[in-house]
């Protein structure tokens, strides 16, 4: 295991609606890692992830290797616009993100072929999370924030969604993930888990 | 950059027409507003002779009003400001073509048909180049004005009213300034367009940064 | 300086610091205003022409100066918030949004109510009546700002804000109302000049002003006390192990 972090986080405390999230959170996640962030509904899991991509105030200290200046991530809202169909959606963030490459491979890795010419809106909810995936891959971001990824989704998206996390993973990248779903698929080594209280 | 103003632009663009709701709603409004001048004034045309310019501008104010809620609640509330946030988007870009979107949809057909909306209130024609000038100084500062205070009610109990509250007596300025520009441009003088475009370069430089940083805060 | 002032800028420590002050405000205000009172009512002469009607003035003048003054603290309390992030600062500008509101609509009432003896109606649209109107409106939103947002810290910013874009916007918006009116002058019986002052009325004026200004921090650090105890209840209400 290399010593070169991806992202280091030293007592890590966050106040938010006047009250105390979590109190001094220390965890590192290396390359080919995943950390998985366990802790009951409400106890702040989502407020971690905000805190480490730097859009809540914090106290502690964030670390991120040099180089890496965004993030990769997937939330509850799944961040598209309604009226955008799936090819302007895909077109609209590739043409953001500088992604060289035709995002034809993706639409069929997720299988969104029949859809292409379809408004977001009247897309179902796996559906849109694999859009939500679809503009992850075209970020190349190294570390990916990942909340909830999994819930609410079909054993057959849930393999799909695993699988494309793995490859992340082994092309050097790192993950954070706010779900106890699945972790015996990844390797034992390369899990962290880290508890919020 | 300046590909990825566009590309915003054109994504704010295509996201009006789609949305027909969003694209006719403020100039429907507008016409339905003015409908409403006409009939309050009984059938002295005298009166609303007079007051055709200032009922024009009413009614651009409140289909501002009324449009300016939607500026930044569709972004917000699905999640895609938190991505432009997260992946360290220029929000100056974002919040720019959001403005000049919002400006083309709402306020640029009523500055292009104002003299005939003039003709339609009985007004007199002279006016009808003053208006369509003041309508031009005039309406970018409703967008833009409105901009940091559509911002700042995102995720407020009630915000439609709220915002309606807030905004208008920052809108008072601009609605004087242009009224009052009507009326001194057939007398041959155009301070007041000039005071509209000296507080319009204001609000381009200071507004949008401010928005920003409203924004960001919003997101917390 | 800056270490010094974050010292003192903790609310808890603040209003240790502050409670003698508090109290004596507290003395000062009522015996200032009562003195002033009687002065106004009682010891001062009548206008020779506006007769009894001019003791609104008393009240109506300082109460004028005071939801200025406030709104001036509101926002150069929020700026420094903004800057420094002190919350004391944030806390201080929103309990003076109330006592900012009832000062002004004091300064309303008592002016539409001295305005119908002297000038022969209730409401001038005469400029600095509106632009107070708009100040009042502008008060109100702040209000409304805070009620909206008490269930989260998001309000704080947003406050704060809306305190800064309005205080840049007061000056441009009493500009725009003072040119509207010098084209438009209503047909009032408004007298220009206003009332001669002799130093018989300067006296109750001031010392009713210096009152409010007492009554003012009385009652603004009162409540900044009371918003501190809530504060400290919600905290350990929310507490995660208690």
């Amino acid at each position: 295991m290399s010593k070169e972090y991806l992202l280091k986080v030293k007592n890590l405390s966050c106040e938010r609606n006047y009250k105390i999230i979590f109190n001094k959170l220390s965890f590192n996640l290396y390359p080919r890692n995943i950390v998985f962030i366990d802790g009951n509904n409400g106890s702040g899991k989502t407020t971690l992830l905000l805190c480490v991509s730097n859009i809540l105030t914090y106290s502690g200290e964030v670390l991120i290797k040099k180089g890496i200046d965004n993030f990769g991530y997937v939330g509850h809202r799944n961040g598209l616009y309604d009226t955008q169909t799936v090819d302007s959606f895909l077109y609209f963030w590739k043409n953001i993100f500088n992604y060289k490459k035709s995002y034809q491979a993706i639409i069929e890795y997720f299988n969104l072929n029949k859809f292409i010419d379809v408004p977001v809106s009247s897309l179902s909810f796996g559906q849109k999370k694999k859009l939500s995936f679809a503009r992850l891959i075209m970020m190349k971001s190294k570390i990916w924030l990942l909340d909830e990824p999994l819930s609410g989704l079909d054993k057959k998206t849930k393999k799909i969604i695993l699988k494309l996390i793995q490859e992340h993973l082994s092309l050097g990248g790192g993950a954070l993930a706010t779900s106890h779903e699945r972790i015996s698929y990844f390797d034992k080594n390369k899990v962290t888990r880290v508890k919020i209280d | 950059m300046i590909k990825l103003f566009f590309l915003f632009l054109l994504k704010d663009f295509k996201n009006y027409l789609l949305d027909s709701n969003k694209s006719w709603f403020a100039i429907s409004f507008f016409l339905l507003c003015l409908l409403i001048f006409p009939l309050t004034y009984g059938s002295s045309v005298d009166l609303l002779k007079k007051t055709a310019i200032a009922s024009i501008w009413i009614c651009a104010l409140f289909s501002n009003l009324i449009s300016l809620e939607s500026l930044f609640k569709e972004d917000y509330q699905n999640g895609v400001l938190l991505q432009y946030r997260i992946n360290n988007i220029p929000f100056f870009i974002i919040v720019m073509t959001k403005c000049i979107s919002h400006w083309v949809f709402t306020s640029l057909p009523i500055i292009f048909f104002s003299p005939i909306f003039l003709i339609f209130l009985s007004g007199s024609s002279n006016d009808a180049m003053g208006l369509f000038f003041s309508l031009l100084f005039g309406t970018p500062l409703f967008s833009l004005v409105g901009m940091p205070i559509a911002a700042l009610t995102l995720g407020a109990s009630a915000r439609g009213p709220l915002l309606i509250f807030l905004s208008i007596p920052f809108f008072l300025p601009i609605i004087i300034f242009g009224v009052l520009g009507v009326n001194s441009f057939n007398n041959g003088s155009y301070s007041e367009y000039y005071l509209l475009c000296a507080i319009l370069s204001i609000s381009i430089v200071i507004l949008p940064y401010i928005t920003i940083k409203i924004l960001w805060e919003s997101l917390k | 300086m800056l270490k010094y002032f974050h010292k003192y800028a903790n609310p808890v420590k603040f209003l240790t610091i502050v409670l003698p002050v508090r109290k004596i405000m507290g003395i000062l205000s009522l015996g200032v205003l009562s003195v002033g009172l009687i002065f106004a009512l009682f010891l001062s002469p009548p206008d020779y022409q506006q007769k009894e009607t001019v003791r609104i003035m008393y009240i109506h003048v300082p109460a004028a100066w005071m939801s200025l003054m406030i709104y001036a603290f509101i926002f150069f309390s929020s700026v420094v918030f903004l800057v420094w992030k002190f919350p004391l600062f944030l806390i201080l500008a929103k309990e003076s949004v109330t006592i900012g509101v009832i000062f002004t609509f004091t300064a309303l009432l008592t002016g539409s109510l001295w305005g119908k003896p002297t000038w022969g109606t209730y409401w001038v649209w005469d400029a600095r009546l509106t632009s107070f109107l708009v100040l009042f409106f502008i008060y109100l939103g702040l209000k409304l700002i805070m009620e909206s947002f008490s269930y989260s810290s998001k309000g704080d910013y947003t406050f704060a804000y809306l305190a800064l874009i309005g205080g840049f916007n007061l000056p441009i918006i009493k500009f725009s109302v003072d040119w509207w009116n010098t084209l438009h002058q209503p047909a009032s019986i408004l007298r220009t000049g206003g009332i001669s002052i002799n130093s018989e009325m300067l006296i109750p004026l001031f010392l009713m002003a210096i009152g409010f200004l007492f009554l003012f921090i009385y009652i603004l650090l009162v409540s900044v006390d009371i918003n501190l105890k809530k504060r400290k209840i919600m905290y350990y209400k929310n507490k995660p192990n208690n």
